[in-house]
């Protein structure tokens, strides 16, 4: 899937902004920005395929490798994410963690950046909210469910979570698929304490991408036919603007959305006020 | 795709455009929202890894995971044995 993207992306390295007076830059032949190296390091066992490889703050960085089952047969998996100080390589802190064996190999693991240096880190159904300092300053066990799948009576399924943290870190949202029903449970949590601060329940499909701190960005159900949905929480949802046709959108900051869509490699820049805005003046296409 | 808030910078990853025998590169590329400029950062060759499977020989392209952070300093970059990581500078 990485490499359809990423085949995808390599279309074109044309940037384009969409204004009245239409402007092309392109990507620059050699480097403008330096890349300079900080140090290098061997993997460490077991971390050549990471389900993590992630920035919790601009100076910590997240690695963890795959789940090994523990031997004899152990009901549990176990692992470790390892936070490195982006300054020196050195490993900082190690976290463990465990899950089922009989759990997929996916969605085990969250780690993401929030306000103040502050992370979170989510193992199973284990929540934790680390300081600046790599402290854990709270903490929560999430409710998952299992039931046998009717089609393999080997098949354990699990209540699968998701994370996603608004551009400055301030909200929280988990995303609970049931698998004993279809409901999808969204928890917007307290990134001081973890604990529910509102629950919304839906049976639609989950189509969350992304989160802001007033909006939520939607998949459409069928993404070649239909925008980006953009909707305000609570609120009802409506198209991001005509063109914002993508597979994948985050937001920039609390005014602006990166939008990555096809069948051209670009990326649009769309206002949050989306198809009330200007379209000379909020957009612009690259 | 990776976005810094606080610069309104966008970064991306671009591919090789068409399969070729030899490896391709992967290129690194920061878009820049205020200045309207797309700048290349580096380029990163991919990976051929050659299988065989069933008597049959299959062929996986595989480029190193990458990871920015979030005010776009730095870089990191994972293949299958080395850690990489850059600092960004202007």
């Amino acid at each position: 899937m990485n490499r359809l993207r990423i085949l995808s992306l390599a279309l074109s390295v044309t940037a384009v902004l969409c204004c009245c007076n239409s402007l092309v830059v392109h990507a620059a032949d050699r480097p403008l920005i330096q890349a300079n190296l900080r140090w290098s390091k061997p993997a460490s066992a077991g971390l050549g395929h990471p389900s993590v490889l992630k920035f919790v703050t601009s100076s910590k960085l997240a690695i963890a490798g795959p789940p090994e089952d523990l031997p004899g047969g152990a009901s549990l998996k176990q692992g470790r994410v390892e936070i490195l100080d982006v300054a020196t390589g050195t490993v900082t802190q190690e976290i463990p963690w465990s899950a089922p064996s009989s759990k997929g190999n996916f969605a085990l693991i969250a780690a993401l950046p929030l306000s103040d240096e502050r992370f979170f880190f989510q193992s199973w159904d284990q929540l934790m909210l680390f300081s600046a300092e790599g402290k854990i300053v709270a903490t929560r066990t999430l409710p998952i469910e299992s039931k046998q799948a009717d089609y393999n009576p080997d098949l354990t399924l699990w209540d699968i979570w998701r994370f996603l943290s608004s551009p400055d870190g301030r909200d929280l949202l988990a995303i609970r698929h049931r698998v004993t029903s279809r409901e999808i449970e969204e928890h917007w949590l307290s990134v001081e304490m973890l604990e529910d601060l509102q629950l919304r329940t839906s049976s639609g499909p989950d189509n969350m991408m992304a989160v802001g701190r007033e909006q939520e960005l939607c998949r459409a159900a069928v993404p070649k036919k239909e925008p980006i949905a953009i909707r305000t929480k609570n609120g009802e949802s409506h198209a991001l603007c005509p063109k914002c046709y993508g597979s994948t959108a985050v937001f920039l900051n609390e005014n602006q959305i990166v939008v990555s869509s096809w069948p051209r490699a670009r990326f649009l820049v769309v206002s949050t006020d989306g198809p009330n805005s200007s379209r000379s003046n909020n957009r612009q296409e690259g | 795709m990776s976005v810094a808030p606080q610069s309104h910078q966008i970064a991306f990853v671009l591919g090789p455009q068409y399969l070729r025998k030899k490896a391709g590169k992967l290129s690194v590329l920061i878009y820049d929202t205020a200045r309207k400029k797309a700048e290349l950062v580096m380029q990163i060759t991919e990976r051929i890894q050659i299988q065989t499977v069933g008597g049959f020989e299959i062929e996986g392209r595989t480029g190193p995971q990458i990871a920015f952070s979030p005010d776009l300093r730095s870089l990191a970059v994972l293949d299958d044995s080395t850690l990489q990581m850059y600092a960004l500078t202007p």
